[in-house]
């Protein structure tokens, strides 16, 4: 019977408040985000040609693809993390963004030269970028996986494949300041390929380890 | 109990009464809450096919749910419907449930047109199919189907090749179904 559970748990009741609201939320992943800029401002050197990337339009509506990534993709965690969380929008709009940013990225691409850009991309300095997008989003999304630990996500895999994909367009944001090598093969193998990679990643820890 | 017959919105209105009161620290109101949030549940694990279930799985099932409401109260947010919060965990809960039942040992039977899950426990035959095996194949069954060991470990305790293992478990389970069927 039920009734034995129930006058056990009323027993042990406090009062309590929720776990956290979306402002709370914010604050503390802008915390987090501060923290990673600052870490990689001591760490990362800026490109070479930030100044004249800078001048270019590709290269802001790159940036403005990764923060909307980035930001709905935390939208979609949050929301993921309460049991009555729906993220189909934030999803539609998160997937249809990364399409762009693809698509932006295959407009410069040019097949002539694909066989010798491929054959420098096989170069481990080239791949830092990987390596470096990997990082940041393992600690981003180590931070954001603790706190929703604490909530009730009901789909543990989608809230950490929206954890890992946040983190990564992050660390993909972060790589356009430091990365001077904007190829589309480039792009593909050393960005995307990792991104794509964390959120696997995620999704099978998310599975894991937000089960509850 | 006369909640049972309340409309939808009353019942909405009704916990989140009690929820909001009991988020003071209002023990009665917490009680009030999760025997009112036990008969929605009751209702909508019947919706989502409890039928399937023992009567001792189905408790279990009820229980788990009541210490996940209790363990994840925090997590609700009064702006938003009760309800539907109270149904995402049950399911959450129900199909939790399954999957473990998946992996805890079950002799499937059929009675009446529905699958009853009877748990190795208190299945009253479970002996008596046991005794059906040999010595050798109750060491392979005890190891795969109830320890979870793999085919290779099983097949390197008992010094056997591992395709002997998996033709040994497929008799095993193909002599068990034949018997319960009988």
């Amino acid at each position: 019977m039920s009734k034995p559970t129930i006058q056990a748990l009323a027993q042990s009741h406090r009062a309590f408040t929720a776990i956290d609201d979306g402002k709370s939320f914010t604050v503390k992943c802008v915390l987090h985000t501060l923290g990673l800029l600052a870490l990689a401002w001591l760490v990362l050197p800026v490109r070479a040609d930030f100044s004249s990337a800078f001048s270019q339009l590709t290269f802001h509506a790159e940036n403005i693809g990764w923060v909307i990534v980035w930001g709905g993709s935390l939208v979609g965690f949050y929301r993921s993390s309460f049991p009555t969380g729906h993220g189909r929008v934030i999803g539609v709009v998160v997937f249809t963004t990364l399409a762009l940013l693809a698509a932006l990225s295959l407009t410069q691409f040019d097949p002539a030269g694909a066989a010798h850009e491929f054959a420098g991309e096989l170069d481990l300095y080239r791949g830092r970028c990987g390596f470096i997008i990997a990082g940041v989003s393992v600690v981003y999304a180590t931070l954001l996986g603790s706190w929703a630990r604490n909530a009730a996500p009901v789909k543990p895999h989608i809230t950490g494949f929206y954890a890992a994909l946040g983190t990564s367009a992050f660390g993909c944001l972060l790589m356009q300041v430091v990365c001077s090598h904007h190829n589309p093969l480039h792009m593909l193998i050393w960005h995307f390929v990792p991104t794509a990679l964390m959120c696997f990643a995620g999704q099978v820890a998310g599975a894991r380890w937000l089960r509850w | 109990m006369s909640d049972t017959l309340l409309p939808r919105k009353s019942v909405e209105d009704k916990l989140k009464h009690l929820f909001v009161s009991a988020a003071t620290g209002d023990r009665q109101a917490y009680e009030g809450f999760l025997e009112l949030s036990m008969v929605v549940v009751e209702k909508y694990l019947a919706f989502l096919g409890h039928r399937y279930l023992s009567h001792q799985a189905l408790e279990d099932l009820k229980q788990d749910v009541l210490v996940s409401l209790h363990e994840k109260k925090h997590t609700f947010q009064v702006q938003r419907p009760i309800l539907p919060w109270i149904y995402a965990i049950t399911r959450y809960r129900f199909i939790d449930f399954y999957r473990q039942q998946k992996r805890v040992p079950l002799m499937v039977a059929w009675d009446e047109g529905h699958i009853v899950a009877v748990e190795k426990s208190l299945s009253p035959d479970w002996e008596d199919l046991v005794s059906l095996l040999s010595p050798k194949q109750k060491e392979m069954f005890q190891m795969i189907k109830i320890e979870g060991e793999s085919y290779v470990d099983t097949a390197r305790a008992l010094d056997v090749s591992v395709a002997s293992v998996k033709v040994g478990i497929h008799r095993i389970m193909k002599a068990l179904k034949e018997k319960v069927k009988k």
